[in-house]
């Protein structure tokens, strides 16, 4: 019944949008860099002389509707873009879409000018969606990294996104688990973007055009998430000329092409591999012969002025072949490999100027495979998404946008195990069908309303069927600042099994594990200073029900599903798998940010809260998760030094062909929770074997009451730029953790046992110390 | 929207602030060396009664260690762990019958001298202790029920060369052919060499390099490997469990004690050795104690399988 009303109110729209004429007329076109013909996203696009605009989607499309007939000057600026003028003539049956080419401006210019004509800081702000965060290629790499530029690392920069280590790139977003991110990449679902055992991303960032990521109220359109979207868009390639990229750093070598295909469009590719193999790990018999590839391709095809094709391919791979003794000709070992491959087709179709649609096909799978033979374990684990998707944009009027789409996604898992005694075969095929409609509106010039409902329907053992409210508005408080709210209810069916360094396995919702759900309340408050920096503040309270935890106890409890012929039990449900129960995070965020001039980057500080409560643990009681934390204050800065030494200085313009760029990071983290045994008590592990026991066993304190002391980290960065005749070269050294400070990740309990005496050797067990790295990348 | 910013005549005014901003980071890299520093003592100390017993059917009750935890970082001496002076009892439930145990002092055990009470397979029997631990009173009680009889060794392969390989270069195993106890889906197996010594360790194994120095310090990690077989078939009137080549680790005769274990027996052996994960925080084990207490008390039958190991 509640899908029947969905339904009909997409046909009402649609019977609206047919019926759509008048005197006046719409502007719509693309907007691109002009160097490259990369479609610009979010752009801002507003007529002159009438109070009236538009913001570039993912595809660089807008539309303006309603525009009086009669000669107008559209007026596109973006960030870092000189902002350009265009004359047209709009009649009531206007069908031209402009083709606005911005050039390039801020980033390469000494003076910070804000213009008439620009776009305002804080008319960007009001744009951007609450907990919205973007990100270009240049700004992820530009921060300190550890050897390899790295998205997510990137990411665990920003306020409300917490690391759990140094060793892992996961993302804990506003409280909830990285399971609860949903990852895009050209609009196609990542599973375990990891690679290295979760020390990297899958994701290269050279080949990265923009990042969006929300951190919670996001809108109908996206779903199947309780925490956060991370919306990756790669580079289209450059339409104008051939363009390459090179890095080589101690880890690996990496380059991006990109070429035009004439008018018919463009292509980019990327490759990266690691190569410790075929160095280090050739002489240093420690060294597990180990490397990761991955590489992208996409073709973005004009196929006319209304039809655009966009092909998309992703594939990465881990490769480990582990010996335990190299020397020794029988030594045994075992054989681990795993990745990602995605592809997408992406039809972009104008209808008309006001009804803009983009269709996928998008497939992504996630395998993993083990093997150690000699122990007779074998596990084969993979995920395969295969989706169909649209999405529609009807610019309905100039207070009036609509969008609306569809999404059908078929899950295929396959866990699958035998280990001596026993055998997982936990396949499973799920579908999921979901429907959303959202409706932006703009009452007046100070208000912006945003509503949308999200329809889900999951096809498992026991089918859910969820309607997900979601709810947005803004408000132009003054000149300069601006007030947000956004609100909503958020369905997931998947759950992540993880499993440290060992990749996770995904499971569904089914008859042993419900679906879970997220209720976000988020309210935010945004101010321009000084015309160049941005001030955010936002407040957040979050609200779980279902959500899953390992059970760490899991093998205790399990019981098979059958036997084999031969008695062997076999597993194949998620029972006894999780624990389940509620939740809440809450927190206040804080983000100064300046993007363009001498000195970029931000300062941010986070003040957070999650609790969970399971039945299962701590009697019933709410208690802290592991990547709860309290405070973290975060500040990144690039400095490009000579443009720097003339803003103080008050020097001229300097033309210089070489630049030196100087990054810190700094990163202040109240400590994490932690169980430590309360105490010890000497006991055999089996019975009867000695008269007096000679092992210390350990038993816990209340779960997670005891903090680990602050985390800090400094890293540095320089990179010389030089610019040669139609290539660049630029060397960079990289100091991670610089003030080699050791940061307590746990602490471990070795026994010592002489005569009848116990006792325990404890060790703190510290992450990452000061990593120096050089490398050096090259662009022509 | 016509606002323009000039910096050229506020460039005091940016030096003051870019050296603060400077300050602020070179304090920042200060304090970001050094080591954090994690109290210990922190963690919540409670007294609890430690249960280290098993019973057996046509077997005497005698190895049932009742002792005390301590606070974490303290030299544990065995001896003084030992709460000799609890009371503790054992009630089969079926009779209703209670005896009091008494304390052994040669095996650190409480006992059943007069074996009073008679184990026997099916039946349930109740562990009560009562102790004061640093002035607190406390009680802990746990049930087992003594799995069904019938594990048998039936076969097996009793003798091999040292990772020995089948003439298509398979690896060969020792292994134990059994039948397994009525109903019972649990079975743990422990395997001890009969004579270790520094002469008989196999020291060209195919795991890693272990020098005499090693072996004297780790001694107690090389003589006994357990592993166990749980959710087995019950209704499989055969099975047969390898012992692999990574539980070997001298040259001579083994013995292996096969154990069809009851609930609690199962749970401790699988979840007590476990409790720190991967990322080092702790969670609690399965243990099937009441009130005060934590270990194990449980039951099972054994039997004793034997095997030799050669050099190549």
């Amino acid at each position: 019944m509640k899908l029947r009303s969905v339904l009909i109110l997409l046909i009402l729209l649609s019977v609206g949008i047919f019926a759509q004429a008048g005197k006046s007329g719409t502007v719509s076109g693309f907007v691109f860099d002009a160097a490259n013909g990369e479609a610009l996203i979010g752009a801002s696009i507003y007529i002159k002389g009438l109070n009236i605009g538009a913001s570039s989607n993912l595809s660089g499309y807008f539309a303006i509707p309603n525009v009086p007939a009669g000669k107008q000057t559209v007026v596109a600026s973006y960030m870092g873009y000189r902002t350009k003028q265009t004359e047209i003539k709009v009649t009531g049956n206007n069908d031209n879409i402009l083709k606005i080419n911005l050039e390039s401006d801020y980033l390469q210019t000494k003076e910070v000018v804000i213009t008439g004509d620009s776009a305002r800081t804080i008319d960007r702000l009001f744009v951007k969606p609450i907990s919205r965060i973007e990100l270009n290629a240049a700004q992820i790499n530009n921060i300190p990294r550890v050897i390899e530029a790295d998205l997510l690392r990137s990411l665990q920069t920003l306020p409300g996104i917490q690391p759990l280590s140094d060793f892992s790139s996961s993302l804990y977003v506003r409280g909830g688990t990285p399971d609860q991110n949903l990852y895009l990449i050209d609009g196609t679902d990542v599973y375990n973007p990891e690679h290295a055992f979760g020390l990297f991303s899958t994701f290269n960032t050279n080949a990265i055009k923009k990042v969006e990521l929300s951190k919670g109220g996001f809108s109908a359109e996206y779903g199947g998430r309780l925490s956060s979207i991370l919306n990756v868009t790669n580079l289209d390639g450059n339409r104008n000329r051939f363009q390459g990229d090179v890095a080589i750093s101690l880890l690996s070598g990496s380059t991006t092409l990109q070429a035009p295909l004439g008018s018919l469009g463009s292509i980019s590719g990327s490759f990266r591999r690691t190569y410790l193999d075929q160095t280090i790990a050739k002489f240093v018999d420690e060294i597990p012969d180990y490397y990761f590839y991955d590489g992208n391709l996409k073709a973005f095809l004009d196929l006319n002025e209304k039809n655009k094709l966009i092909i998309s391919f992703y594939g990465g791979k881990d490769n480990l072949e582990f010996i335990f003794d190299k020397d020794k000709e029988d030594s045994p070992g075992f054989k681990y490999d795993w990745g990602n491959t995605t592809g997408s087709i992406n039809w972009k179709r104008i209808f008309s100027q006001n009804l803009f649609a983009s269709f996928w096909v998008t497939a992504s799978r996630f395998n993993s495979n083990f093997n150690y033979e000699e122990f007779d374990v074998k596990e084969e684990n993979s995920i395969t998404d295969l989706t169909f998707k649209g999405n529609l944009e009807y610019y309905f009027s100039k207070k009036l946008n609509v969008k609306f789409g569809f999404e059908q996604k078929n899950f295929k898992s396959v866990f699958y195990e035998e280990f001596p005694g026993g055998m997982v075969d936990a396949g499973k095929r799920r579908s999921q069908y979901t429907g959303y409609v959202t409706g932006s509106w703009r009452p007046g010039d100070l208000w912006d309303i945003e509503t949308g409902v999200r329809f889900d329907y999951f096809d498992s053992d026991a089918d859910y069927k969820n309607i997900d409210p979601r709810f947005a508005a803004k408000f132009r408080l003054s000149e300069t600042s601006s007030l947000k709210f956004s609100t909503g209810i958020f369905h997931q069916y998947l759950n992540r099994i993880p499993r440290m360094f060992i990749t996770s396995i995904w499971t569904s919702a089914d008859k042993y594990t419900k679906g879970s759900t997220a209720y976000h309340y988020i309210l935010g408050f945004q101010k321009e200073l000084f015309q160049i920096y941005e001030f955010e503040v936002e407040a957040y309270y979050k609200h779980y029900d279902n959500v899953y935890s390992f059970n760490q106890n899991y093998s205790t409890e399990l019981t098979p599903d059958r036997y084999s012929e031969d008695g062997t039990p076999v597993f194949t449900e998620t029972k006894s798998l999780f624990t389940s129960g509620d939740g809440r995070s809450m927190g206040i965020e804080l983000l100064l940010r300046k993007d363009f001039g001498a000195v970029t980057g931000w300062i941010g500080y986070s003040l957070a809260r999650t609790e969970y409560r399971s039945e299962s643990v701590n009697r019933g009681k709410y208690y802290v998760p592991r990547h709860d934390r309290t405070s973290t204050v975060n500040v990144i800065a690039n400095i490009d030094i000579l443009k720097f030494r003339d803003e103080l200085l008050g020097n001229p313009e300097d033309n210089s062909s070489s630049k030196w760029l100087l990054g810190f990071s700094f990163v202040y983290g109240s400590g994490q929770p932690i169980t430590l045994p309360g105490s010890a008590y000497a006991i055999n592990s089996v019975p009867s074997y000695r008269t007096i026991p000679d092992r210390l066993a350990l038993y816990p304190a209340e779960i997670n009451t005891l903090r680990l002391p602050a985390y800090i980290r400094g890293d540095l960065s320089l990179t010389y730029e030089k610019h040669y005749s139609g290539w660049t070269l630029a060397p960079y050294l990289q100091i991670y953790n610089i003030g080699n400070r050791k940061n307590v990740w746990f602490i471990d309990y070795e026994q010592e046992a002489e005569d009848n005496i116990l006792k325990h050797k404890i060790k703190n067990i510290t992450m990452l110390p000061l990593l120096p790295s050089i490398g050096v990348n090259i662009k022509f | 929207m016509n606002t323009k910013l000039k910096n050229k005549n506020n460039s005091n005014y940016k030096i003051k602030l870019y050296i603060t901003a400077f300050l602020i980071f070179i304090s920042a890299f200060f304090a970001g060396c050094g080591e954090g520093t994690l109290d210990i003592s922190e963690a919540k100390y409670e007294p609890k009664i430690v249960i280290d017993g098993y019973i057996y059917p046509d077997s005497k009750i005698e190895e049932i260690k009742i002792t005390r935890n301590f606070p974490l970082n303290q030299t544990v001496d065995f001896s003084k762990a030992v709460i000799a002076d609890a009371n503790v009892t054992v009630t089969d439930i079926a009779l209703g019958k209670t005896v009091t145990l008494v304390y052994n002092s040669e095996n650190f055990s409480f006992e059943d001298p007069y074996f009073e009470i008679k184990v026997e397979p099916g039946k349930s029997y109740r562990l009560d202790v009562d102790a004061v631990i640093d002035g607190k009173q406390l009680h802990a009680s746990s049930v087992t029920t003594v799995p069904l009889s019938g594990l048998e060794i039936l076969d097996g392969v009793t003798a091999l060369k040292y990772r020995e390989k089948d003439p298509e270069g398979k690896l060969k195993n020792i292994s134990v052919t059994f039948r397994p106890s009525e109903k019972c889906d649990f079975y743990a197996y422990v395997v001890q060499p009969e004579r270790p010594t520094n002469e008989s360790f196999i020291y060209d194994n195919a795991y890693f390099e272990v020098t005499e120095k090693d072996l004297e310090e780790n001694w107690g990690r090389f003589i006994l490997e357990y592993s166990w077989l749980q959710n087995v078939d019950p209704q499989t009137p055969v099975f047969t469990q390898k012992i692999e080549w990574h539980q070997i680790w001298f040259y001579g005769g083994y013995y292996v004690t096969i154990y069809a274990g009851d609930r609690n027996f199962r749970d401790y052996v699988m979840s007590n050795n476990f409790v720190q994960e991967p990322d080092g925080n702790f969670h609690e084990p399965k243990l099937h104690i009441d009130g005060d207490g934590i270990g194990v008390f449980g039951s099972a039958i054994r039997r004793v399988f034997r095997f030799s190991v050669y050099k190549n």
